[in-house]
């Protein structure tokens, strides 16, 4: 059998051979610039008349001056608090008003309210998007831009309520996929404003720049647990069992020494920071090499992490994407979780679809019920596992062979819905022991797959589809009926 | 000037009559271009027209962002939707003649010359979003991150993608290694 490995060599020889066989583009250029000659180019405004530019002139000159005024009182501001971290306020995003966008990673708060992230032609790595119409008009509320964007960019996100988000930027060499270091960025006002926390030394991503790994949690508007995956030579490490308890031994941003590598901290290694401050300070939980052989050091090597979920202090679960089948991510644990707040951590059983690489989605918890569903790919399976002790002891319902949800979300540990690639939805109040098909989602068939669902309650639920264009929908009536959202482009914060 | 030193950030626009701009990103991308259309649709010729219509598209739109990483971003995926739609049979009547002069077909010369006929066969019989994903993986040697904003799909979607495409690739290469082995008696 072709291994990975070979049919990637393959792959990459090929492309060689293509670049030295491919003819010379001399001509083709040139038709290009020759038709690029003779060709207008849309205007972007009307023709402006002499009075129309003198009144814009003017207006342009008074924006200023209260700029100039508003950006000076807000200095006088900013100098009074604290030097570190440093309140900022966002730059205007207008330049992207009008661009057409495709959504991603939506997270309704109300079923008026919500966050996503935007993807489209000129939108930027770390933009944010924000809605209070339910997903009609949406306005940019990004962080102040970065001073070189491509170095930059949004590597993991948590929504928490209407006012309240993290974003984990990552700034790097030589891009923003590579990581030099993490910057937590944090509003509490909608993203009206932001601010910067602590930076966290990094290195370049693991699993071959393939994946975020990266994932940030937070469990109120204080209490905040940050997962960093990274493949250093520098970053300082050091092993689980050396990490003396109570933390606080390495604290990012500080000057607390920053221990030297060694040839043996060469390697993965996964660590485990928390805040409880809001994101504004960091402390590193544990750090676990993954030649230290621990569960968070060795779980799932090669996958990206999909989730970091926290039910209390001291219950969390990270979870694993492993569908990218790198290396050899078929029969991999996909879920670990910790019971003393993250300073140490267990894995659970594999999700028992022989042979598959599975993606585990981050946990839903009620008291003491709990529902932690996955997606298996090769094998072609999804279900979830499930606890009634509060996640001491789980078990699994899988669901008939060939039967594959591409999105599922649960609102509680028992009720849930989920969409396979028909576009079928489906809706359990067992967790997830048995479906009842409820509606059809019609847009899910074509191209694409529905790739997130959320419901808010039993009535109202999104969706997201992976094409281009509009791929945003909604339900009023628990999935029964689905309709388009006709989302506005991207606007102008007011 | 090069384009990437022009001091528009993302997102901002080019002026309307200004094509010095415009040059340079034809001279660097173009034949990056060419292949990447090529790839998605086998014809170079075809390959040819596209990218001369999809950079037509992009200097007359006025929302072209000017950096070049996003004007490659904005470059191909108008490349893929047009040949998406080449191969929904829309786009050939669309599409403006260009009388080219006449070339060694360079499909017959690379696949002579190619080292790996298989590889190249596999290739064509993959979907058009999977040889774009593996194209931009593989030969144009961008990270998942950077191909999911081209492809302007999230990440773990163009890492299916690339997973299945991969699958795909081994099972055909696999066949094609099966029907060539002879049984010895």
């Amino acid at each position: 059998m072709i291994t990975q490995r070979e049919l990637e060599g393959r792959l990459q020889a090929d492309a060689r051979e293509l670049d030295r066989d491919f003819p010379r583009a001399d001509k083709v250029e040139l038709r290009i610039l020759a038709r690029a000659a003779v060709t207008p180019r849309e205007e972007r405004r009307r023709a402006l008349t002499l009075k129309r530019e003198l009144a814009l002139a003017g207006l342009f000159v008074v924006t200023v001056a209260l700029l100039a005024v508003g950006v000076g009182r807000l200095r006088e501001l900013t100098h009074r608090a604290p030097a570190h971290p440093t309140p900022t306020v966002r730059s205007s995003p207008g330049s992207a008003a009008g661009i057409p966008f495709e959504l991603s990673t939506v997270k309704m708060v109300t079923p008026t309210i919500g966050w996503a992230r935007p993807l489209g032609h000129g939108i930027g790595p770390d933009d944010v998007v924000y809605t209070t119409d339910g997903g009609q008009h949406w306005k940019l509320v990004s962080p102040p831009a970065s001073a070189n964007e491509t170095k930059a960019g949004t590597v993991a996100t948590y929504f928490l309520d209407a006012r309240h988000a993290w974003l984990v930027r990552s700034i790097g060499s030589p891009g923003w996929w590579a990581p030099a270091r993490l910057m937590i960025l944090r509003t509490a006002d909608a993203g009206r404003t932001w601010t910067t926390g602590d930076e966290i030394p990094a290195r370049a991503f693991a699993g071959d720049g393939f994946g975020v790994a990266a994932a940030v949690f937070f469990l109120d508007e204080q209490r905040g647990w940050l997962f960093v995956e990274v493949q250093t030579n520098q970053q300082p490490v050091t092993s689980e069992a050396n990490t003396p308890p109570g933390l606080a031994h390495f604290v990012a941003g500080t000057n607390a020494p920053i221990p030297q590598p060694t040839n043996n901290d060469r390697g993965l290694t996964r660590t485990i920071y928390t805040t409880a401050d809001g994101g504004l300070h960091w402390s590193r939980l544990v750090a676990a090499p993954q030649s230290g052989g621990s569960v968070l050091g060795t779980i799932a090597i090669g996958c990206a992490a999909s989730g970091l979920t926290f039910a209390s202090l001291d219950v969390g679960w990270l979870t694993f994407d492993c569908t990218n089948n790198q290396p050899g991510g078929a029969n991999l644990p996909v879920v670990a979780d910790t019971h003393n707040g993250g300073l140490s951590w267990n894995s659970l059983p594999p999700p028992p679809v022989s042979g598959a690489n599975c993606n585990a989605l981050p946990p839903t918890f009620r008291r003491n019920l709990g529902v932690l569903p996955f997606t298996c790919y090769n094998g072609g399976r999804s279900g979830n596992y499930f606890t009634g002790d509060g996640g001491l002891t789980w078990s699994v319902n899988l669901l008939p062979e060939f039967k594959f949800f591409s999105a599922i979300d649960f609102i509680d540990a028992k009720t849930g819905w989920a969409v396979d690639g028909n576009g079928d939805v489906y809706h359990t109040t067992n967790s997830g022991r048995n479906w009842t098909m409820v509606g059809r989602l019609a847009a899910a068939s074509g191209p694409g797959q529905i790739e997130s669902l959320q419901f808010l309650d039993s009535k109202v639920g999104f969706a997201t589809k992976n094409v281009f264009g509009p791929n945003y929908y909604r339900t009023t009536d628990g999935g029964r009926t689905w309709a388009a959202v006709q989302a506005a482009p991207v606007g102008n914060q007011p | 000037m090069r384009a990437g030193e022009r001091p528009e950030a993302r997102g901002t626009w080019l002026k309307t009559d200004d094509r010095s701009w415009f040059e340079p990103l034809v001279r660097s991308l173009g034949r990056p271009a060419w292949k990447y259309a090529f790839v998605l649709v086998h014809d170079l010729d075809l390959a040819q027209d596209l990218v001369q219509e999809a950079f037509a598209k992009v200097w007359a739109s006025a929302n072209t962002p000017s950096e070049e990483v996003e004007f490659r971003r904005y470059l191909y995926r108008t490349i893929a939707n047009l040949a998406h739609n080449y191969r929904r049979q829309q786009v050939r009547s669309a599409l403006h003649p260009v009388t080219a002069p006449a070339l060694i077909d360079p499909i017959d010369e690379v696949d002579r010359r190619a080292s790996d006929k298989l590889v190249r066969a596999a290739l064509r019989g993959l979907g058009g979003r999977e040889r774009e994903a593996i194209y931009l993986r593989y030969y144009e040697d961008l990270s998942f991150a950077e191909s999911a904003r081209i492809m302007g799909a999230p990440q773990v979607t163009i890492r299916v993608i690339v997973h299945r495409a991969l699958g795909k690739l081994r099972r055909q290469l696999q066949a094609n290694v099966s029907e060539d082995m002879v049984a010895i008696p």
